[in-house]
């Protein structure tokens, strides 16, 4: 640079301004390598957010006892009012009422429905939450029935989630189970695309949506799907969404238009969007990332997989609170100096 | 969990290169860190389009039409005569449960006392009308039949009355019904939209792309709306709708009344902090503005430390994944081939 040529460059930096970039990210790196290093144990607090999602999933058979009595009065109204009159509407009324309990019968405690709608990018936080809820489910015998939203990309993590989950029952701390059953414990219907569309589908009758499961199996050939044809059949629907918009689709169709309780897995960075919904009761309860995944861990006693990774996530965050603390210091004294000139 | 085989440990050294050399961009923008920005896109693209024909095109259009064009030559006599036999074996083994001593069981489930005509020509219908359905296949309809009566729960205890039930079926029976043809012509169309997309890539027959865009659009719009109008807006609304002073057997309950307070006073003010009709001159406007962006901010503060706690995870995801199955794994692979 000739002399008296004004510095493009700006101010000259000293060694600090040039190289505390990579320092900050060595200095994170350092943290979250002791973090996973940290056999210790760790104590949380289950939130209510997450409290919610586990107790709806332990009242399910409570909830479905419940159903099947209200149709059963349904029943004995109709067949009272089938004594004077017998027309054939009254009949197939009568017939879907019988049908309906009969469906419901099969499965005592209960069907939830699992959204898998994440890809690798997202896997590290919502890969622990999916195995800790269907470890849950398979814990308390309740059927499983798991589809992916929008993207096609979940179909093999999910596929691999489910494996795992359904051959790792004796691992549980509590709640053990044994080796579940794809097709009669558990069923996987892969992707199919346009997501609000299928889940409307869904609503009206899962056979016709998917025809196959993911391996190509009929479904009306499998054991799982004889007490289960629509969103009535179905007690709780769990979404676990990398994405934007995936879980609003869920609470529009899920809950507002066919009166399911809804749950949430969010990744972190949304989580606080979807509060709002909490509190209109729009859903049931939510997960909020990889604190939620060990919450509920520590609550249904599954192998700490989320939980294992809050030592690298409390030291970064005290890292985190540090720097901000360094920064502000630094920007009040800049500050203070700026004046007096 | 590391790598079981060779081509496994293989995947998980590429996987660890390529995490290594989308962490080098932290350094420096390098050629390894371009590449595997690349090799990202390029994979996760390559296995969209797979995985979207194997479970969107082939199983909901090339099937059902390869199908709807087999079963379009398909030999009447054949299909009947198949139809006929496992229906006579399904009726055979429902009376053999019977003679079992099943008969108060069967005669308790609902609506299987008396046989039920339309119900049965409704469940054969299901069987033998599924798109993907095989009618050259005696044991494809075979399975068809028996998978459709045995979730119906039709009593099918005499054989007679199906035997007689199925010929009456038979005389208005098609192999590919007329509403299949039209069915056709509906998948045709559908396509011919899908493939009116890719005239955007010609500039003087781009306007063709509007029609489907139109539908799409059009569909998508009168479906939702209705239905997030109601859970986006009306739901949200009617929660907002809270009790000012909350009450419990013990008097007031504080925390609940400040909690509903805070709640409605953030609504409003951050409401009205985007209300730029008019200047907010005054000391009431300016101090309600003030409490609007006070509740912007705690909210964006809970967003960026669940933002940071969302990168710290997939960070540790990956630490992890070059601890355990990398490095503990690569280990363990050769310690175990010795």
């Amino acid at each position: 640079m000739a002399s008296g040529s004004p510095n493009i460059y700006g101010p000259k930096q000293n060694f600090w301004q040039r190289h505390y970039r990579p320092l900050i990210y060595l200095l994170t790196l350092l943290c979250v390598v002791g973090g996973t290093l940290t056999r210790l144990p760790l104590s949380l607090s289950v939130s209510d957010a997450t409290q919610g999602v586990f107790d709806t999933l332990e009242k399910l058979p409570e909830l479905r006892a419940q159903d099947i009595e209200k149709q059963q009065a349904l029943l004995a109204e109709k067949l009272e009012e089938a004594k004077s009159n017998s027309g054939p509407d009254l009949q197939k009324e009568i017939a879907a009422i019988r049908d309906k309990i009969a469906r419901l019968q099969m499965n005592p405690k209960g069907v939830v429905l699992v959204c898998i709608d994440f890809d690798p990018s997202t896997e590290a936080e919502l890969g622990p939450m999916a195995h800790a809820f269907i470890r849950h489910c398979f814990s308390r015998g309740v059927k499983v029935l798991i589809n992916t939203g929008g993207n096609v990309m979940s179909q093999p993590l999910a596929q691999n989630i489910i494996s795992a989950s359904a051959t790792e029952g004796a691992l549980m701390k509590k709640n053990k189970y044994d080796f579940m059953q794809d097709g009669v414990d558990y069923v996987f219907f892969g992707f199919r695309p346009n997501a609000f569309q299928l889940y409307l589908q869904m609503g009206e009758n899962i056979l016709t949506a998917y025809e196959t499961d993911y391996a190509g199996h009929d479904l009306t050939l499998l054991p799982i799907m004889r007490g289960i044809r629509n969103f009535s059949d179905i007690d709780m629907v769990f979404s676990i969404s990398g994405y934007v918009g995936s879980p609003e689709t869920w609470i529009t169709v899920g809950n507002t238009k066919f009166g399911k309780p809804v749950a949430l897995g969010q990744v972190a960075i949304s989580a606080s969007d979807y509060y709002p919904y909490i509190q209109s009761k729009q859903i049931c309860g939510m997960l909020p990332g990889l604190r939620g995944a060990a919450e509920y861990e520590g609550a249904c006693g599954s192998p700490p997989r989320a939980t294992g990774r809050m030592w690298a996530q409390l030291y970064t965050h005290t890292f985190a609170i540090l720097l901000i603390i360094i920064g502000n210091l630094e920007f009040f004294f800049k500050g203070f100096k700026h004046r007096k000139v | 969990m590391g790598p079981d085989t060779f081509i496994d440990l293989i995947g998980v050294w590429i996987a660890a290169l390529l995490t290594l050399g989308v962490y080098s961009s932290l350094i420096k923008d390098t050629f390894i860190s371009k590449l595997t920005e690349a090799v990202f896109v390029g994979v996760s693209f390559g296995m969209s389009i797979v995985f979207t024909y194997y479970n969107g095109i082939k199983p909901k259009i090339e099937e059902p039409l390869v199908r709807y064009y087999q079963n379009l030559h398909v030999d009447y006599a054949t299909v009947t005569n198949a139809v006929t036999e496992s229906m006579a074996k399904i009726a055979d083994a429902e009376t053999v449960k019977l003679s079992e001593g099943d008969s108060a069981v069967v005669d308790n489930i609902p609506g299987s006392t008396v046989f039920d005509t339309n119900r049965f020509f409704a469940v054969l219908d299901s069987a033998l009308y599924k798109q993907t359905l095989k009618l050259q296949s005696t044991n494809d309809v075979a399975v068809s039949l028996q998978s459709a009566f045995a979730s119906s729960e039709i009593n099918l205890k005499s054989k007679d009355a199906v035997m007689g039930a199925l010929n009456e079926y038979f005389k208005s029976y098609k192999t590919v019904p007329t509403s299949r043809h039209f069915w056709v012509l509906y998948i045709f169309i559908s396509v011919l939209l899908g493939l009116m997309f890719i005239t955007r890539f010609f500039p003087k027959h781009a306007w063709l792309s509007r029609f489907p865009m139109a539908y799409t659009i059009g569909i998508g719009v009168g479906m939702g709306t209705p239905l997030s109008f109601q859970s986006q807006i009306m739901q949200q609304v009617q929660a907002s709708f809270i009790p000012m002073l909350v009450r419990n057997s013990g008097g007031i309950d504080w925390l609940a009344t400040f909690g509903n307070l805070s709640l409605v006073i953030g609504t409003l003010t951050v409401l009205y902090y985007f209300f730029f009709s008019f200047k907010k001159e005054d000391a009431a406007s300016r101090g309600a503005t003030k409490i609007g962006i006070a509740y912007l901010m705690i909210g964006f503060g809970a967003s960026f430390a669940f933002t940071i706690m969302a990168r710290v995870s997939l960070l540790i995801g990956r630490i992890n994944f070059l601890q355990d199955e990398w490095i503990q794994g690569t280990y363990e692979f050769f310690k175990y081939l010795k």
